[in-house]
């Protein structure tokens, strides 16, 4: 039980990635912020954060929206106390041809994926700074950020802006004991990439992906939980790749 | 102490002294076999004693692991102590502090044969032995930041032989994946251990500064990331470079 207490908020997590974490901190006693858009399974998911061992409170979130950001960071401290932990998962992959891609959709997607991930960072490592608790910021990157996509253009662009934001979030951190890092999944089987998950795809990544081929979400738990815990105090501005091999079979 | 290796064999090389001691000793307490693997046998004993004394299991093995009959009886000794090897640990490396124009031929062989020699030579004799532990078979090689920036302080002959170990490390990746043996590659920064100890007070002193948690990393630091990679909870991650370098390198 590393985790007994501690405050963990993990954005996104009313469902996929998000809600594995969520669920890997409460079996190890945490006390886990559901932070997200969709109100009936985050709801959901804080219940099962409280059956699973810890304690679960669903506080509804735009990421990209400052004022909203700041009141999920106030009600997390009215009802916890704390914060110990901040995951960065919240994000969005709607994927569209490049030559036809909205300004709107640009936009968005960079508002949820990066924007978001200032927010709350600055938010909490403001509140870790003025109470002087040595926290850790994780965020879910993709392998998104280091090869490309062409349906992806916007998020993989927003991807590799979270590997710039959290390695530079670590160089200013730092010296508050706060430290900051990412994870980077490789092709995980959730809601956000349902519709492109076509069989064809599927086969492809089978077939790319050295171990196991496509990943679950209970994948990113075990280095997701090892960031924010002891044993990983002297890693910061580091990038961990959780992808089955698939990044280093391409090159 | 948990029980997360129990069960497994580990043979760590340069397991005497520095960060394969501090492995060999993070194994030990986390229930696995470890073979101390080092060129001299002295505090090798030393190391496997105290881990003996605490109720763990480990071999001492004198072995230079340039040497293919040394490295073949290594692999042999650790088989029949303890009934297999699931984890191998390249650990063993020498830094010789040489500006460039004063390195000698005979000095760069022998860096480059300690540091990226004995590694292709370990994992080779410990290649059907890993591949019989399947899904717990790990290979953790122990590269450095240097052999992705060139380094400051160090050798070009170090720097290189680390470059050239984390290429080994993503080939292997690919090769031993379908076996679901997992093959990654740690990068430290810059650690307190003998070799950084030898280094003046200047140059330790300039490195802290540069250094955003303000601290070297410590054996313990670099042996917990080791754990983490070992353990079940990392079974999706292969082909990796992770850095551990408290933001000294955040690219």
């Amino acid at each position: 039980m590393r985790f007994t207490d501690k405050v963990v908020i993990v954005t996104g997590s009313a469902r996929g990635i998000g809600q594995a974490i969520a669920l890997g901190f409460a079996k190890e006693g945490a006390r886990v912020v559901i932070a997200d858009i969709l109100e009936q399974q985050g709801q959901e998911t804080a219940r099962m954060v409280t059956e699973a061992g810890g304690q679960g409170l669903f506080v509804s979130v735009d990421v990209s929206n400052k004022v909203a950001v700041e009141a999920m960071v106030q009600r997390t401290l009215e009802v916890f106390g704390a914060i110990d932990v901040l995951v960065n998962n919240a994000g969005i992959c709607p994927f569209h041809d490049f030559l036809s891609m909205p300004e709107e959709l640009w936009d968005r997607v960079l508002a949820v994926n990066l924007k978001g991930n200032f927010l709350c960072s600055q938010a909490v490592a403001n509140v870790m700074v003025a109470r002087g608790i040595h926290g850790r910021i994780i965020s879910i990157g993709s392998i998104s950020s280091i090869v490309g996509g062409a349906q992806q253009t916007h998020y993989c662009a927003s991807k590799a802006g979270i590997n710039m934001l959290i390695a530079s979030m670590a160089l200013s951190l730092g010296p508050y004991g706060i430290t900051c890092n990412a994870v980077l999944p490789g092709p995980i089987a959730t809601e956000i990439n349902r519709e492109d998950l076509t069989p064809e795809k599927r086969e492809y990544f089978r077939q790319r992906t050295p171990i196991k081929g496509i990943g679950d979400p209970e994948d990113l738990i075990g280095p997701v939980l090892f960031f924010a815990s002891d044993d990983a105090a002297y890693c910061t501005g580091s990038r961990l790749v959780v992808d089955g091999g698939i990044l280093v079979n391409f090159q | 102490m948990t029980a997360a290796l129990e069960g497994r064999t580990a043979l760590i090389t340069g397991a005497g002294s520095g960060i394969g001691k501090a492995i060999a000793q993070t194994f030990a307490q986390h229930g696995a076999a470890v073979a101390i693997v080092d060129i001299d046998l002295a505090s090798g004993s030393e190391v496997a004693g105290e881990i003996e004394t605490l109720g763990g299991k480990a071999l001492a093995v004198k072995c230079d692991v340039t040497d293919p009959i040394q490295v073949a009886q290594a692999v042999q000794a650790t088989i029949e102590q303890f009934n297999g090897l699931h984890i191998l640990v390249n650990n063993a490396g020498i830094s010789p502090l040489r500006a460039f124009d004063q390195i000698t031929l005979q000095e760069w062989d022998r860096v480059l044969a300690v540091n990226l020699t004995g590694p292709f030579l370990l994992c080779q004799a410990a290649l059907p032995h890993l591949r019989q532990a399947g899904s717990k078979g790990r290979i953790i090689n122990m590269g450095s930041l240097a052999g992705q920036t060139g380094g400051i302080a160090v050798g070009a002959h170090y720097a290189a032989s680390k470059g050239g170990l984390m290429v080994l490390t993503k080939q292997l990746a690919k090769l031993l994946a379908a076996d679901g043996v997992t093959v990654n590659n740690i990068s430290p920064g810059t650690t307190d251990t003998p070799i950084t100890q030898a280094w003046s007070p200047e140059t330790r002193d300039s490195l802290i500064g540069q250094i955003p948690l303000g601290r070297l990393g410590t054996p313990e630091d670099v042996a917990n990331l080791a754990l983490f990679l070992a353990s079940e909870s990392a079974g999706y991650i292969t082909g990796a470079t992770i850095n551990i370098n408290g933001g000294l390198y955040v690219g």
